[in-house]
């Protein structure tokens, strides 16, 4: 998979990069609007992760219009320091597929760039395999040994958080936002997230699901099938 | 005291003392004007009278009124020495006309007649002149009286009218609000004084103001500027965690990091929004369905709410406000956020939405501040508290924006917030 990651935050790109780099995706960076337009619509990339605020004469938004002018299909997600609403409805308007606001959590870029390109380039219709864990996003539904797993809302949108961040440290904070959407900064006591958890752990174990869910110095968890 | 009863105060303390003496001293002067007449006409008969006594060496027999009069008598000789000049005295004499006793005044002088020394008195009646002097001192008194009421009226209106533009610079500068977006502008007056009093004004609120939007500004951009280090730090966070090679120690102080980025980062958009509210720069404005947005916040809190194990109990109409969507979602979220992060294990939150208003309460465990100083920003009930005391400050902001009422109190053990609409 081929990523255009329009950045002009040199760290910030490379964090980025780096992160998404072990899910062994290509990714090119840009760091100002030139170089940005010229790449967006000289190159195909099966998703744009685009900032807004761009140096060089044009904005991100710019950016998408013209990318989306040539090819009206391109996945795009916008990230943007600017959590102004305008601009996100600007870069919705435009074509754009979502909209995270920085800082955001890096898994979670992952996990949004995940269920972007499964649902844009393979219809949606790809299901999530992991070992005896077989999940079919278009119905939300989860099978363990291909006997059906009843899960809450919460716990789907938990498991699928840890198959799309496998073998990474993901923490209490960023499972809480994962849930709960940008406003979990709202709260400070995420222990409930304990409790969903463990609720899912259960469920899969029960169905003879080997416990991949595993906890990291009591700062956040891991679903691994390593050791 | 007001401004015009001060003046008017002034001016009594001024004027009467001068009033009061200028009666008193032209009752005197009046009096001795007239002693004065009347002693030249007993002069004058006194020298009339030596005349005739010169030439017909007797005394005359006409000249006796009702108000003058005369009489003589021989002086014993050895008085003779003694009496030169003349005398003027004031007397009392029965008026056989009025039947009354009147006052008269009296000169006594000698004259020599027929060989003899006689000592001739003449008085005239001076009952006239102290009626007179009394008319006139009523008089005198009851103008003055008059005088001093249309001065104190002309005083009245004149400080009005003098003072008008002074009462208008302050009624505007009464309403001038710093957020405001159109300077102070006070109007113009002729008076120098208060010409010079508005300008000064004006250049002051202008300073004032440029400060407060410099001030305001600097925090928009400071926050604006803050976020990308702070998504940087929080990047690298992340990407240390990912590391398989450092050891739990490091892990969790990695994590410490990272709480306080995502701490930093909170505070900074809460200070970006603050200042966007304050800015105005939410005014799109539409009806705004307000049960809804309260049920929508209480489901996405449910987690919380099981948690700490909250009883919620609800009381609601559907309400619709002229508001803007984004502020009604912040406030509906502060309120109710901060009912279920303050509260207490095994309480309960108690939320009523009526036409009027809209009231959240919560059992809490007592708040080292007093409400007052909640709603002041960085203010927070429980210092070890992860929030970063902005949450009610916005509540604040956000009903001093739209025109609500807020009511905060804390008794018994509830924290009760009212938002009147």
């Amino acid at each position: 998979m081929k990523i255009l990651l329009i950045e002009d935050e040199p760290e910030l790109a490379i964090s980025i990069s780096d992160f998404l780099k072990v899910e062994s995706y290509l990714v090119e960076l840009a760091s100002d609007f030139p170089t940005a337009h010229e790449k967006a619509v000289v190159y195909e990339y099966d998703c744009l992760i685009v900032d807004i605020n761009l140096p060089g004469g044009g904005t991100g938004l710019d950016v998408i219009r013209a990318l989306k002018e040539l090819r009206p299909e391109a996945a795009v997600i916008i990230i943007s320091a600017r959590n102004a609403l305008d601009d996100r409805i600007a870069g919705l308007d435009l074509g754009a597929d979502d909209y995270l606001t920085k800082p955001f959590y890096l898994p979670e870029l992952n996990a949004r760039l995940k269920a972007l390109l499964r649902r844009r380039y393979f219809g949606g219709s790809s299901d999530i395999v992991f070992h005896e864990i077989k999940v079919i996003p278009t119905h939300r539904s989860v099978y363990v040994n291909e006997t059906l797993l009843d899960l809450t809302p919460k716990e789907y949108d938990l498991l699928l958080y840890f198959l799309a961040n496998q073998h990474r440290v993901l923490h209490r904070e960023s499972i809480a936002e994962h849930l709960l959407g940008d406003d979990a900064d709202q709260m400070d006591d995420f222990n409930f997230i304990y409790s969903h958890i463990k609720n899912l752990r259960k469920k899969l174990i029960d169905r003879g699901c080997l416990d991949y869910v595993k906890a990291v110095y009591g700062i956040g968890y891991k679903f691994t099938d390593k050791k | 005291m007001k401004l015009l009863h001060q003046t008017q105060r002034l001016f009594f303390r001024g004027v009467l003392p001068v009033f009061i003496a200028a009666g008193v001293v032209s009752f005197f002067t009046l009096r001795w004007v007239f002693d004065h007449e009347t002693d030249e006409k007993l002069l004058g008969v006194q020298a009339e009278i030596e005349s005739y006594v010169q030439i017909n060496d007797t005394l005359p027999t006409f000249f006796q009124t009702v108000f003058d009069r005369w009489h003589a008598e021989p002086m014993p000789y050895d008085f003779i020495e003694n009496v030169t000049g003349q005398t003027f005295s004031d007397t009392i004499l029965f008026n056989k006309f009025e039947n009354e006793m009147e006052p008269f005044r009296q000169l006594r002088f000698p004259v020599k007649m027929r060989g003899q020394v006689w000592e001739v008195s003449v008085f005239t009646s001076t009952v006239e002149h102290h009626d007179l002097v009394l008319i006139l001192a009523v008089l005198l008194a009851t103008m003055f009286g008059l005088l001093l009421l249309v001065m104190l009226w002309v005083n009245q209106v004149v400080s009005r009218q003098v003072w008008q533009p002074f009462f208008e610079t302050l009624e505007k500068m009464r309403r001038f609000r710093l957020a405001d977006h159109l300077p102070l502008k006070l109007p113009p007056s002729s008076v120098e004084e208060i010409q010079e009093l508005n300008t000064t004004l004006e250049n002051l609120a202008h300073q004032v103001r440029r400060d407060y939007h410099t001030v305001k500004k600097f925090t928009e951009n400071a926050s604006h500027e803050l976020q990308t280090p702070l998504a940087i730090i929080q990047g690298k966070v992340e990407l240390l965690l990912q590391n398989e090679t450092i050891s739990e120690t490091q892990a969790q102080q990695i994590d410490i990091i990272g709480q306080s980025t995502r701490r930093m980062v909170r505070l900074n958009q809460s200070l970006l929004l603050l200042s966007k509210i304050e800015n105005n720069q939410f005014l799109e404005q539409k009806p705004v369905d307000l049960k809804p947005l309260l049920e929508k916040r209480l489901i996405w809190l449910d987690d919380f709410l099981t948690e700490k194990k909250l009883e919620l109990q609800v009381d609601w109409v559907e309400k619709t406000l002229e508001m803007n969507l984004f502020l009604a979602e912040t406030l509906v979220t502060n309120l109710l956020t901060n009912a279920v992060k303050h509260n207490l294990q095994g309480g309960y939150l108690r939320v009523t939405l009526n036409e009027n208003c809209l009231i959240v309460e919560n059992s809490a465990a007592l708040p080292e501040a007093s409400v007052k100083d909640l709603t002041a920003r960085f203010a927070r009930g429980n210092p070890h508290s992860e929030g970063v005391g902005l949450g009610l400050a916005i509540v604040v902001e956000i009903c001093e924006q739209q025109g609500f009422g807020l009511e905060m109190s804390f008794e018994q053990g509830v924290w009760r917030v009212q938002v009147r609409f």
